[in-house]
């Protein structure tokens, strides 16, 4: 996955500007910068939700900014999403939304049922498979949401602030059970300060737009001493 | 009179805009039908059809009712008695009926399906499902619209029905005339062909609230001001559209039914 020269325009704000990058499989990447300087946008047009006003975004080679939307939809079938508001239907118990990214997709009712009941017990919410999003916790909806990202087997997982909001032992308990899931996984997670426990390879860092850091982990670039 | 100019300009814009939103919303909610999700769509009928059904049966009473009287100023003014149920009747099938619960869905049902899905937009789930590689409109908006629009033809058949037996029960009470003269004069003048362009036009009422609500709905954007926004103009564009319809369909079916 690589994005070249990519910019994105929010009406007449320039929310990200001239970022090139690339993502090898298996690399574990924490996206970071302060609050508004274009984290989640980079994210959204990574995972092909945002299509960039300029620059290119190749997956295996593709441009997916130009897709259609059954060709996108086709590429994304490989990519997990956790969404910072969880995303979840409060209408639908936990266990109808692990298994809504099944829909369409050509899977049995069983193997459906038996794959989600499987994500809901990775993250440890299988007891809370009938109760209504509406009913758990700020972290148990964030769990529910990384099983739900998690029921597609995906080879790609994005997580977008994933511990906003969270106490700090909730945080942590977060960044374990995406360390663990995430092993063998690309993954990238937003973040404006490193998560603790959460084994990171590369650190990118916007500021305003741009990509100011693509490295190795550099505390100092974002105000955090080394060690914390 | 430039500035009456530009607001014109300004309004036929916009809403040249919302017909091409709505239009597109219809076109894609179409294409979708066939692949919906149907434990969605049965969901989407309790909570648009059957949680309807209360308040269409308080506006079939309000229209019998109504109707008779005010036709029945005239009918004895000039010694019409005799043509009271043909003439409520009609006014029932073809007009009152299905415009009244058209508005009241508007107001009930195009509200809550545009405020429930710009709270979905802004909460992220509708966005969440592009990001699970779901395409929202099988999933969850053409069961809306399928839902919306065939329960507005059923709770129509039943409003109809209701609003003439109350016709017949006000027409005995208020005025004594006998329910065998009521139902005579209408019997003899109207036919199945009455009550199917009254319901036809329901329906089309209906498709016209679901397509507008969810437009607006997807449209809308920030908070609580943005739900509220979302709610109100689905009512009013929703509406608009309804008499507009009306004003189309009324000759077309009049005439493609009588033939």
């Amino acid at each position: 996955m690589d994005c070249e020269r990519v910019g994105v325009l929010h009406g007449p704000a320039r929310a990200l500007a001239e970022v090139s990058l690339s993502l090898a499989p298996g690399e574990h990447v924490l996206l970071c910068g302060p609050a508004g300087s274009g984290k989640t946008t980079l994210l959204k047009v990574l995972a092909g939700l945002l299509r960039p006003t300029s620059g290119a975004v190749r997956w295996d080679g593709e441009d997916v900014a130009h897709l259609d939307e059954a060709g996108r939809r086709r590429r994304q079938a490989s990519l997990g999403m956790v969404f910072q508001t969880d995303a979840l239907f409060d209408s639908r118990t936990v266990l109808e939304n692990v298994l809504l990214p099944l829909h369409n997709r050509g899977v049995g009712r069983e193997e459906a049922r038996a794959r989600a009941e499987a994500a809901l017990e990775a993250v440890g919410l299988l007891q809370a498979a009938r109760m209504r999003p509406e009913a758990l916790s700020g972290g148990m909806r964030k769990r529910a949401g990384i099983a739900r990202a998690l029921v597609v087997a995906p080879e790609v997982l994005f997580a977008d602030d994933p511990l906003a909001g969270q106490d700090p032992a909730t945080a942590r308990a977060l960044c374990e059970l995406l360390d663990r899931q995430a092993a063998g996984r690309t993954l990238v997670v937003s973040s404006p300060e490193p998560p603790p426990v959460l084994t990171i390879q590369r650190w990118w860092v916007v500021d305003g737009g741009r990509l100011v850091h693509d490295g190795p982990p550099a505390p100092a670039l974002i105000g955090v001493e080394e060690g914390t | 009179m430039s500035a009456v100019l530009a607001a014109l300009g300004r309004g036929t814009l916009a809403a040249a805009r919302a017909a091409g939103q709505s239009a597109l919303v219809l076109g894609r909610t179409l294409r979708a039908a066939p692949r919906m999700n149907r434990r969605e769509l049965l969901r989407a009928f309790g909570h648009f059809g059957w949680e309807s059904l209360g308040i269409c049966l308080w506006v079939a009473v309000v229209i019998g009712v109504m109707v008779v009287v005010q036709s029945g100023l005239y009918a004895n003014r000039f010694g019409a008695r005799m043509a009271l149920g043909w003439a409520s009747g009609f006014a029932v099938t073809w007009e009152f009926g299905p415009l009244l619960l058209g508005v009241v869905l508007a107001a009930r049902v195009g509200a809550r399906n545009a405020a429930e899905l710009a709270v979905l937009k802004a909460g992220g789930q509708l966005e969440g499902l592009s990001g699970i590689s779901l395409d929202p409109y099988p999933v969850l908006l053409a069961p809306r619209w399928v839902a919306i629009t065939a329960s507005t033809g059923m709770l129509a058949s039943v409003t109809l029905l209701v609003a003439v037996c109350m016709e017949v029960v006000s027409a005995w009470a208020s005025l004594g005339v006998p329910p065998r003269v009521f139902t005579g004069s209408m019997a003899d003048a109207l036919g199945w062909q009455d009550v199917l362009g009254g319901t036809t036009k329901a329906l089309f009422f209906g498709a016209a609230v679901a397509t507008v609500s969810t437009a607006v709905g997807l449209r809308a954007s920030g908070g609580a001001r943005g739900v509220g926004l979302a709610a109100a103009s689905a009512v009013v564009r929703s509406s608009f559209a309804i008499f507009g319809l009306d004003l189309l369909l009324t000759p077309v079916l009049a005439a493609g039914l009588s033939r």
